[in-house]
């Protein structure tokens, strides 16, 4: 029986990254080779950035001594991208999924239930995992002699590292739903949770190379605080680097204790947690005077307060606009750093040329950024079963598919306006900088609108279990994603290897606009024509 | 008001409906009948404009529903047999899209919502998100929906499921009373008792096929619709 609900679980999950309509057709294989190459792709980057993390900090504890506090960061790195990476998760297919009920009907003990739903998460978690611990053990292996004991612990604990995080995922999102259950504006308030928990996640990526010097300077304080605050990363890092039995021990101890009590204490209410209605603060509806709007106008704002309800959706599909966010942040932060190089190359003499470069790189990082944002790419998808509504209203299928594309921009071209108002105080004014600052961006955000909802009408996916697997897992995300990386990184490419010489920096960033421009306008009348056709037939 | 002319819907190789006509007429409740997989909800969605059809002819109020799909969306309202909605809004907020969508005058939008929300005693909870509404809830919710532009014809598929008795009285009247002024209604049930008391025209399908079709009084004559729905069952078989 549970291998049977594990076996369905995994199907659901692959069904969400391989199938794409509701008729059930599978993506072709070499789409499937592409998304596999792309997922490889990113792999090898995280890889490579938290490999070299590695290299910078593995000679310096090694010599200080503290080669358990090599493994202990790793082991804080792992934790800390797996919890980041699969709250979200954890909370819907734990806690919302919608077939709790289907199965808590039949003679399913809840405990099997449970079970199965944390295997497919920990397998997520163990993905995750794999892309640090895996670096972190090349490079140490590589520079550092290795103990048989060493290895076992040092396999041990990839094992067991994700039962640590399941546990804290759990309580978590147990925590998270308590709480807003007895919140009115519960959605608003996990949403800045969110971006807060996001923000300040980013900015330690961000900033990973100054911590990771400080680190090598103060290893030895740093390395007594999780020694006293945080023992069990401490015996995680002593089990391999030791190597400890004693300490593998404590650790093994560690991970599957509060697991087992945690399982426990959720199988046992399991029934109550997963049927509870949660957020159902009871408010009286006092009449009052309903406004009319435009049908465009109504499906627009039915998409944003879809947006706006879903904390996860949100941080899945606006992250780059949180990243700009973080980037204007920063800006202001090193505001006396920006203002001396300012005056230092107009000290120079380059002060136009410096300025207009500056503005360029402005709207390119505003426009790379812009890029990632994704809310389009699941907004077909996310119909679902009320796909029904929309297709009895008596309006053409290309409104609808543009009111998504609105949505998508008016979520997200506010913050790329305020941060280019923003380079008003930083970068000194010129015209043409500013509109370039401005209008890079908004034409990005707007291109991803499109490319987004196209995507969505080649790959759309309705019989989705929990909203998550459907923004964060569906093959059309997946394809958007990846395609506005490609959207980014090409144009940096081609210049930097075939423009660099012969165009301008300011000309060329003017010249990928009006490419945007181009592909978006032929875009949009594939939608209009072909693409509300294809809606239609869905 | 509605004109079905051999509609025939195919699923791969599976005549979900074959051939199918009948016509609805204004001020006439018509019945849909049938076991399931009959091709009820299949015919119900064709109508609506949401299922492509292979063969036939489907025409609203004189227009055809593949030619001028748009026009006759804005006179007909559907109701499903799963009432799923936007469960992210609050029941005002769904019912005003659908009035925005629709174009409904702000006064009539206003005067619909109170009066539809007060006769399914709704209203209290009309800020609740619908993600809180039972099931019946949500059906009465998808009611108020359909009614709010005044449709010409109304198509519904299991109308009274999750519903309570008192709301299902309810629905009834309101049924007869949009006929009563014009309109027009098609819809599907397995409550044959139901249909029985309600229709003026019923129609049975089996296996996509129209097997009988009249006045209520011409298919069951002096049996019941029951007898008469089991026997040609039986005889079919």
């Amino acid at each position: 029986m549970l291998k049977t609900l594990i076996k369905i679980r995994f199907q659901s999950m692959f069904a969400s990254m391989f199938r794409s309509s509701k008729k059930g057709k599978t993506v072709g294989v070499g789409m499937k080779v592409l998304m596999g190459i792309l997922i490889l792709y990113i792999v090898a980057v995280f890889a490579m950035l938290f490999g070299s993390v590695f290299l910078m900090i593995r000679d310096s504890f090694c010599a200080m001594g503290l080669g358990w506090l090599y493994f202990a960061m790793a082991g804080l790195f792992a934790f800390a991208i797996c919890f980041v990476g699969s709250i979200f998760m954890t909370q819907s297919q734990l806690y919302e999924a919608k077939d709790n009920e289907m199965l808590l009907a039949m003679p399913v003990p809840p405990s099997y239930i449970l079970l199965s739903r944390m295997v497919a998460l920990m397998l997520i978690n163990y993905l995750y995992e794999l892309v640090i611990m895996i670096p972190a053990g090349v490079i140490y292996v590589i520079g550092q002699p290795v103990t048989a004991l060493g290895v076992v612990a040092y396999v041990a604990v990839v094992v067991l590292l994700p039962f640590m995080v399941m546990t804290v995922s759990c309580i978590f999102g147990w925590l998270v739903a308590l709480i807003s259950s007895r919140m009115r504006r519960k959605n608003l308030i996990i949403t800045v949770l969110s971006v807060a928990l996001f923000c300040g996640y980013m900015a330690v990526c961000t900033q990973l190379y100054s911590y990771m010097e400080m680190l090598v300077n103060n290893g030895a304080q740093i390395g007594e605080a999780i020694r006293k605050s945080l023992f069990p990363i401490y015996h995680l890092g002593m089990a391999i680097a030791g190597p400890s039995a004693l300490s593998l021990l404590f650790f093994v101890l560690c991970a599957l204790i509060p697991f087992g009590l945690v399982y426990y204490l959720l199988s046992k209410n399991f029934v109550s947690i997963a049927t509870t209605k949660r957020g159902t603060v009871r408010v009286e509806y006092k009449a009052k005077r309903l406004k009319a709007s435009g049908a465009v106008k109504a499906l627009t704002v039915k998409e944003l307060r879809r947006l706006g309800g879903n904390a996860m959706y949100i941080m899945n599909a606006c992250s780059g606009s949180l990243l700009i966010i973080l980037a204007v942040v920063a800006v202001i932060w090193q505001y006396d750093d920006v203002a001396a190089l300012i005056e230092m190359s107009e000290q120079m003499g380059i002060g136009d040329a410096a300025n207009g470069v500056l503005w360029a790189l402005a709207a390119a990082i505003f426009g790379a950024c812009s890029t990632m944002n994704i809310v389009s790419a699941s907004s077909i998808s996310l119909e679902g079963k009320n796909l029904w509504i929309l297709k009895t209203l008596p309006i053409p299928a290309g409104k609808i598919l543009v009111s998504k594309i609105l949505a998508h921009v008016i979520a997200s071209a506010p913050v790329a306006i305020l941060a280019a108002l923003v380079c008003l105080f930083v970068i000194p004014f010129s015209l043409n900088g500013f509109l370039m600052a401005l209008i890079l961006p908004l034409i990005v955000n707007v291109w991803q609108g499109v490319f987004g909802v196209v995507i969505n009408l080649l790959y759309p996916r309705f019989d989705w279990v929990s909203e998550t697997a459907c923004v964060k897992q569906s093959v059309s995300v997946m394809i958007t994603m990846f395609g506005g990386m490609a959207f980014a990184a090409i144009p940096i490419l081609l210049y930097v290897f075939v423009f660099k010489e012969t165009v301008g920096l300011v000309l060329y960033v003017w010249l990928c606009a009006a490419v945007f421009v181009v592909l978006c306008i032929a875009l949009l009348r594939y939608l209009v024509t072909a693409g509300a056709k294809r809606f239609a037939r869905l | 008001m509605l004109e079905i002319r051999n509609l025939t819907k195919m699923y791969g190789s599976k005549k979900a409906v074959d051939h199918l006509s009948l016509s609805i007429q204004p001020g006439e409740i018509y019945g849909f009948i049938g076991h399931n997989g009959a091709g009820k909800t299949t015919t119900i969605k064709a109508c609506c404009g949401i299922m492509d059809f292979d063969e036939g002819e489907i025409r609203i109020n004189g227009m055809s529903v593949k030619e001028k799909p748009l026009e006759c969306k804005r006179i007909l309202a559907y109701i499903p047999d799963n009432p799923d909605l936007y469960e992210f809004l609050s029941g005002v907020k769904y019912l005003n899209f659908i009035a925005d969508v629709y174009g409904v005058s702000t006064q009539v939008r206003n005067e619909k919502i109170k009066e539809y929300a007060d006769l399914f005693e709704l209203t209290k909870d009309l800020a609740q998100p619908i993600s809180a509404y039972s099931h019946g809830m949500k059906q009465k919710l998808a009611i108020i929906s359909a009614l709010l532009h005044s449709p010409k014809l109304l198509v519904m598929d299991e109308p009274f499921v999750g519903l309570d008795p008192k709301a299902a009285h309810i629905v009834k009247q309101l049924m007869r009373k949009l006929c009563d002024e014009g309109g027009a209604i098609f819809f599907s049930t397995h409550v044959l008792e139901v249909a029985e008391k309600l229709c003026d025209k019923v129609a049975i399908i089996k296996k996509g096929q129209l097997i009988m079709e009249g006045t209520m009084e011409e298919v069951k004559g002096n049996t019941s619709l029951e007898d008469v729905f089991l026997e040609l069952e039986g005889e079919n078989a």
